[in-house]
C-alpha cells in the first residue's frame, strides 16, 4: 500500500514540475500566438544558474530566486530585441525564431560552463525523510509539491483577481478588442513572455537537486512538455494543469507496471489524445481551416 | 532582381567554400588518393612522407557524449609525448589523428571516408558501441586495422569479425560472468536488472542469467526496466526497484542517466536496502559529478584503473599531471593500452612494414604488451585484449577528493572472466556464424 | 501560360548545371565523394519535405519518419528476410507508399499548428519505438552493407545517387508543375472555395503526403546505402526540423529553394561539426538570419508563386486584419 502513495507522490511532484513549465508555455502561447521552442534552452539555464549560485553562495534558495530573476530578464531581452519586430509575421516564424534562440543558448551554455554534468544534492534544511505509512519518503519531494501548488494558487490569484490578471485574459480572449481599448497589448504581451520564462527557469532550478542537467545534451523537458500541452490543450493553463498531472501519475504508475516501455508512455498520451480530441482534453474547437 | 543575385553569388560562394574547405583539411602525404577508396585495388595504406606512425582516433569530441573524451585525451597525449620523447618506435614519431564522430554512426560513417585520405597505419576507437559495426565493417573493407575501445555485442561481434578487428575495451559476457560470480559471492536473493537501449546491455543481461544457471546459484528475477537514454526523472523507476523486493541491481547505465540514478537513488534511500552492481561507476568520470551524494559502500563496480589502488597510484599521477586537472577514469585507460599494444606490435617491424595491415594484424596477434597489470595481449580467437577486472566497492577517497574504488574490499578477475576459446566457438556456431 | 515552356528550360538548365558541379568537385576533388552523396540524398529529402511544406501547406515537422521507414525497411528486407537487391528497393518503395498514407489518415484528422503536433508526436514515438524494438536493432540501429554490387565505392556511388535523385526531381518537377499545382496552390490560398468547386481537398492533401513520404523514403534508401546500414538517428526529431530549416533557409515557395538549403545545412553539419564544437550555435544563427532578413528563404518568393505566396503569409495570420510585412 505505501509503495502506490509513493509513487502517487513522486508522479505528483514530477507532474507538478512539468506543469511550472507547460504553463508558462501555455501563457506565451495564448498570448503571443507563439509556440516557444526554446523553453528547454531556458528551463537548463535556470538549472545552470542556480547551480553556480548555489555553489558561490551555498544558499540554495539564493539561487533559485537568482535563476528565476535573470532568467526574466533575459527573456524580456529575446522578447523586445527579438520577437517584437517579427511580431507581425506569421507564427510559425516566431516559431522557428524561438528554435533558433533555444539553439545559441544551448551552445552559449556549452560555452559559458564547460562540457560537464551538473549536479548538486539538496539543500540541507530540506534533505530529511518523513515516515508516510511505513516508508521514509524524501521531503524535498513533498516541498516541491508544496511550492508549485502554491505558485498554483498564486497563478489563479492573479489571473482572476488583478487587474493584470484580467488585461491578460482579455489578450487571450480577444486581443485587437484589447488593443482598441487603449492599452499597449505589446508591453503586456512582452510581461507574458517573461512570466512564462521565469516560471520555467523556476522549474530548471527546483530540478537541480534531483536530475541536475548536462550542458551538451539537449533538454528532454520540451517534448514533454509539448506533450503536456497538446494532452490538456495548446493555450489553456487548466488543460496544462491536469495534463501535468496525468503524465506524471501515468508515468510514475507506468513504470511500476510496464517498466519495460515505460518511456514511451508520454508520446503515447500524446497521440491517443490528438486521435480522440484533437483540441486537447480542456481545449476549445477552433475553425482552422 | 537582388535577392536572385544574392543567391547565386551565395550558392557558387558555398561551392567555392565546399572546395577549399574539403582541400585544406586533407593533409595529403603525396599518395594517390584514388586508389584508396577502392577496394579492389590497393590493400595497404601508405607510409607517410614524414616518417611518423599516423594513427586515427574516433571519439566523441563533440555532442551530448563530448565529456567523456575529456577524460580520454590526456591518457592519450601521455602516452603519445612519452613515445616521442624517447625518439618514437624505432626512430620513427607517432602522430595521433583525432576525428569526432560525436558518439552518432552516421556521422561515423563521413569520418571514416575522411580518415582514409589520411593514410593510417592503425585507427584507434570508437568509444560508443552503437559505433561499433560501423568502424568494424569499414576496417575489414579498407583492410586496415581498428582497435576498438567500445564494447561490442556478441552477435554483432561475430558478424563483424575479422582479422582487421582488436577489441581493447572489456566484452559483454566478462562483465556478466563477474557479475553473475558477484551475485554468488555476495548471496543475494533476488536481482532487478537495469538497463538502456543498444545490443551491449541486452547482451549483458542474457549472459548473466545464463552464466547463474551454470553456476547453479537459486536468485529470482525481481523485473528490468529498460531506459530510453533520454528520461532525467528516474524516481519512478526507483519506486518500483524498491517495491519489487529485489536486494540487488545490477546496471550497465553509464554516463549521465547513471549519475541521475545515483542522486536520486541516494535521496529516496534506495540504496538503504539495494546494492548496485555496474560497471564504470566508481570511476572518476562518474562520482565526480554525484559529489557528496554517492551512495558509497553500496555500489560495486567493475573497473580497471582504479587509481586509488596502489598498482596504479603512480600511473594515474603521472596522467593527471599531463592533464588539466582531469582525474583518470577507467575508459580512459582503454584508449591508452589501444595505443600502447600497437606501439609494442610496431616496435617490432620496420618502418615499412608498420604500414602493411596483414604484418601489423600478425605482429598485434604475437606480441605482449607490459602494463601497470602485467603483460596484456589480444586472445588469437576473438581479438580480445585480456586484462584483469576489478569489481570494487566504493570508498570515499581522501587524496582524490571524491568516491573511488576501495582498496579492502575488491575481487580480480583475470582471464576466467574472459570466454574461453571453446565457448567462443560454441556460441559462435549457436547463433548460426 | 506562355510562360512555361521559358520555365522549363530554365530549371532544366539549373539540374544539369548542379549534375554537372557534382560531377566536377567529384573528380577534380578527391574525397568528397562522400559528403556529395549526402548533400544529394538532403537535397531530395529537403525537397520532399518542401512537397508538404511550402507547396502543401502543412507543417511538416515530422519527416524523418519517412526517412527512418525507407531507411529500416530497406535495411531489414536485405539483411533479415533476404530478399535479393532490386525486389528490395522496389517493395519498399511499395511499403513507403502505403506507410505514407497511414500516416497521412491519421495526420489529416486534425488540422494546422495540431497537425504540425501530431507529426512531431508520432515522430517521437517512432523515435522511442526505434530505441525499444529488437527487431529495429534496439537503440544501435543495423549495420549492413547495402552499396549496390556496381557502385561499392564512394565516386561510383555518387554517380548511382545522382542518377537516382536526378530522376526523383524530374518526377517531383512534374508533379509539382502540373495542372496539379494549381490545386495545391488553391488549398495553400483558400481550402473552403476550393471545396466549394467541388474537389476534395482532403484527398488532395493525403495525396501530397504520400508523395512526400514516398520521396522521402527514397532518400531514406540512399542514405541507409551510405551510411551501410539504418541507424535510430534517423529517426530524430533532429532530422525532420532540419529538414524545415533546409525549406525556410533556401526558400519555401519554389522548387530549387530546399536544395540550396538543404546544401548549406548539410555542409554546416558536417565541415563546421569538425571544426568547432559549436554547430548548433551557427544553425540558430542562420535561422535567425533568414529570419529577419530572407523571410522566403535564400531565392525569395519565386516568379508565379509571388502573388499566391502573400496570400499564403496573410491567411497565416490569426485576425488577417495586417498587412504583408515587406
Amino acid at each position: 500500500m505505501s509503495i502506490y502513495l509513493y509513487q502517487f507522490l513522486t508522479g505528483l511532484s514530477s507532474g507538478l514540475l512539468y506543469f511550472l513549465t507547460a504553463a508558462g508555455m501555455a501563457i506565451i502561447v495564448s498570448g503571443l500566438n507563439v509556440i516557444n521552442f526554446g523553453q528547454g534552452a531556458f528551463c537548463m539555464f535556470g538549472t545552470l544558474l542556480c547551480y553556480s549560485v548555489y555553489e558561490a553562495t551555498g544558499s540554495f534558495f539564493l539561487g533559485v530566486a537568482a535563476a528565476v530573476v535573470v532568467a526574466g530578464v533575459l527573456g524580456g531581452y529575446v522578447t523586445e530585441a527579438m520577437l517584437r519586430p517579427i511580431y507581425k509575421r506569421p507564427p510559425l516564424f516566431q516559431l522557428l525564431l524561438t528554435m533558433g534562440v533555444g539553439y545559441l543558448l544551448q551552445d552559449f551554455f556549452l560555452f559559458a560552463w564547460g562540457n560537464r554534468m551538473i549536479s548538486a544534492s539538496v539543500p540541507e534544511i530540506l534533505n530529511f525523510r518523513v515516515n508516510l505509512l511505513g516508508l521514509p519518503f524524501p521531503f524535498y519531494y513533498i516541498f516541491l509539491i508544496i511550492i508549485s501548488l502554491i505558485i498554483c494558487a498564486v497563478m489563479l490569484f492573479v489571473f482572476k483577481k488583478t487587474k493584470i490578471g484580467m488585461i491578460f485574459r482579455a489578450i487571450i480572449t480577444n486581443r485587437d478588442m484589447v488593443d482598441c481599448m487603449g492599452i499597449n497589448v505589446k508591453k503586456m504581451n512582452s510581461l507574458m513572455f517573461i512570466v512564462g520564462i521565469s516560471l520555467t527557469a523556476l522549474a530548471g532550478a527546483l530540478n537541480l537537486p534531483i536530475t541536475g542537467t548536462q550542458t551538451a545534451a539537449e533538454s528532454p523537458v520540451l517534448f514533454t512538455a509539448m506533450a503536456v500541452l497538446i494532452i490538456g490543450g495548446i493555450g489553456e493553463i487548466k488543460g496544462a494543469f491536469i495534463g501535468a498531472l496525468i503524465v506524471g501519475m501515468c508515468t510514475s504508475f507506468g513504470a511500476m507496471f510496464f517498466s519495460q516501455y515505460y518511456s514511451l508512455i508520454p508520446s503515447l498520451l500524446m497521440v491517443l489524445v490528438l486521435l480522440i480530441k484533437p483540441e486537447g482534453l480542456c481545449g476549445k474547437k477552433t475553425n482552422a481551416g | 532582381m537582388k535577392k536572385k543575385l544574392l543567391a547565386l553569388i551565395l550558392t557558387m560562394a558555398m561551392c567555392l567554400g565546399l572546395a577549399a574547405c574539403s582541400s585544406s583539411t586533407q593533409e595529403n602525404t603525396g599518395s594517390d588518393d584514388s586508389g584508396s577508396t577502392l577496394t579492389e585495388e590497393l590493400s595497404e595504406t601508405e607510409p607517410s612522407e614524414d616518417g611518423t606512425y599516423r594513427i586515427a582516433v574516433l571519439m566523441p569530441l563533440s555532442g551530448d557524449l563530448s565529456f567523456f573524451s575529456g577524460y580520454f585525451i590526456p591518457s592519450l597525449e601521455y602516452l603519445a609525448d612519452n613515445i616521442n620523447s624517447e625518439g618514437g618506435i624505432n626512430g620513427h614519431e607517432v602522430d595521433l589523428i583525432y576525428k569526432d564522430d560525436q558518439g552518432d554512426p552516421t556521422i561515423e560513417a563521413s569520418v571514416l571516408a575522411e580518415v582514409l585520405e589520411e593514410d593510417v597505419c592503425a585507427v584507434i576507437g570508437p568509444f560508443m558501441d552503437t559505433c561499433g559495426p560501423v568502424v568494424a565493417q569499414w576496417a575489414e573493407q579498407n583492410k586496415i586495422p581498428v582497435f576498438m575501445c567500445c564494447a561490442l555485442a556478441t552477435d554483432v561481434g561475430f558478424e563483424n569479425q575479422s582479422d582487421y578487428v582488436f577489441t581493447a575495451g572489456s566484452s559483454a559476457w566478462s562483465w556478466a560472468k563477474v557479475y553473475a560470480n558477484a551475485v554468488k559471492e555476495h548471496g543475494y536473493e533476488s536481482v532487478f536488472f537495469l538497463t538502456n537501449s543498444g545490443g551491449v546491455p541486452e547482451n549483458v543481461k542474457e549472459f548473466f542469467w545464463q552464466e547463474i544457471d551454470n553456476l547453479g546459484v537459486e536468485v529470482e528475477n525481481a523485473g528490468e526496466v529498460q531506459l530510453s537514454g533520454t528520461e532525467t526523472d528516474l524516481t519512478s523507476v526507483i519506486t518500483s526497484i524498491m517495491s519489487s523486493g529485489a536486494d540487488c541491481i545490477v546496471t550497465s547505465l553509464t554516463a549521465s542517466p547513471a549519475v541521475n540514478f545515483l542522486q536520486q537513488g541516494n535521496q529516496m534511500g534506495l540504496f538503504d536496502e539495494v546494492e548496485l552492481l555496474g560497471a564504470y561507476l566508481n570511476d572518476a568520470d562518474h562520482t565526480e559529478s554525484v559529489g557528496s551524494s554517492y551512495p558509497v559502500g553500496k555500489v560495486y563496480s567493475i573497473t580497471w584503473f582504479p587509481i586509488s589502488f596502489d598498482f596504479a597510484s603512480d600511473l594515474a599521477h603521472d596522467i593527471y599531471d599531463r592533464s588539466d586537472g582531469v582525474v583518470p577514469c577507467s575508459a580512459g585507460l582503454t584508449f591508452y593500452y589501444a595505443l600502447d599494444t600497437i606501439r609494442a606490435a610496431l616496435a617490432t617491424l620496420d618502418y615499412e612494414a608498420g604500414y602493411d595491415s596483414a604484418q601489423l594484424v600478425e605482429a598485434v596477434e604475437t606480441t605482449t604488451c607490459e602494463s601497470v597489470f602485467g603483460d596484456i595481449y589480444y586472445t588469437e580467437y576473438n581479438h580480445q585484449l585480456v586484462f584483469p577486472l576489478y569489481l570494487a566497492n566504493t570508498a570515499m577517497n581522501d587524496e582524490w577528493g571524491m568516491a573511488l574504488p576501495d582498496e579492502s574490499d575488491y575481487v580480480e578477475y583475470g582471464i576466467e572472466c574472459y570466454p574461453t576459446e571453446e565457448e567462443w566457438v560454441a556460441e559462435g556456431e549457436r547463433l548460426g556464424y | 501560360m506562355t510562360s512555361k515552356p521559358f520555365r522549363y528550360r530554365k530549371d532544366l538548365i539549373i539540374g544539369i548545371v548542379i549534375i554537372a558541379v557534382f560531377l566536377l568537385l567529384s573528380f577534380f576533388i578527391p574525397g568528397t565523394s562522400f559528403l556529395l552523396a549526402r548533400i544529394l540524398i538532403m537535397m531530395l529529402f529537403a525537397t520532399g519535405v518542401n512537397i508538404m511544406f511550402g507547396y502543401g501547406g502543412m507543417i511538416a515537422f515530422g519527416n524523418a519518419i519517412f526517412l527512418g521507414f525507407g531507411s529500416y525497411s530497406f535495411i531489414l528486407l536485405l539483411s533479415k528476410a533476404g530478399i535479393p537487391y532490386a525486389a528490395a528497393i522496389l517493395l519498399t518503395l511499395v511499403m513507403t507508399m502505403i506507410f505514407s498514407f497511414l500516416i497521412a489518415l491519421l495526420v489529416l484528422r486534425v488540422q494546422a499548428l495540431t497537425l504540425g503536433m501530431l507529426f512531431m508526436g508520432l515522430n517521437l514515438l517512432v523515435y522511442n519505438l526505434g530505441n525499444y524494438v529488437p527487431l529495429l536493432g534496439r537503440g544501435v540501429g543495423i549495420s549492413y552493407a547495402s552499396r549496390p554490387s556496381f557502385a561499392l565505392d564512394d565516386r561510383s556511388f555518387l554517380i548511382f545517387t545522382l542518377v537516382i535523385v536526378a530522376v526523383c526531381f524530374v518526377l517531383m518537377y512534374k508533379i509539382l508543375h502540373s495542372p496539379f499545382n494549381q490545386i495545391i496552390k488553391g488549398i495553400r490560398e483558400n481550402e473552403m472555395r476550393l471545396t466549394f468547386v467541388g474537389i476534395n481537398t482532403k484527398q488532395v492533401k493525403r495525396l501530397m503526403i504520400v508523395v512526400s513520404g514516398t520521396f522521402c523514403g527514397i532518400s531514406g534508401v540512399l542514405y541507409s546505402m551510405l551510411n551501410s546500414g539504418a541507424y535510430v538517428t534517423y529517426l530524430d526529431t533532429d532530422i525532420s526540423i532540419q529538414g524545415l530549416a533546409m525549406c525556410l533557409l533556401g526558400g519555401m515557395f519554389t522548387f530549387w529553394g530546399p536544395s540550396i538549403g538543404a546544401a548549406v545545412i548539410t555542409f554546416i553539419n558536417v565541415y563546421i561539426g569538425g571544426m568547432t564544437i559549436y554547430h548548433r550555435f551557427i544553425l540558430g544563427i542562420i535561422l535567425i538570419l533568414v529570419i529577419y532578413f530572407f523571410p522566403g528563404g535564400v531565392l525569395g518568393y519565386g516568379n508565379e508563386d509571388e502573388v499566391s505566396a502573400r496570400k499564403f503569409i496573410k491567411k497565416l495570420i490569426p485576425s488577417g486584419k495586417e498587412k504583408k510585412d515587406e
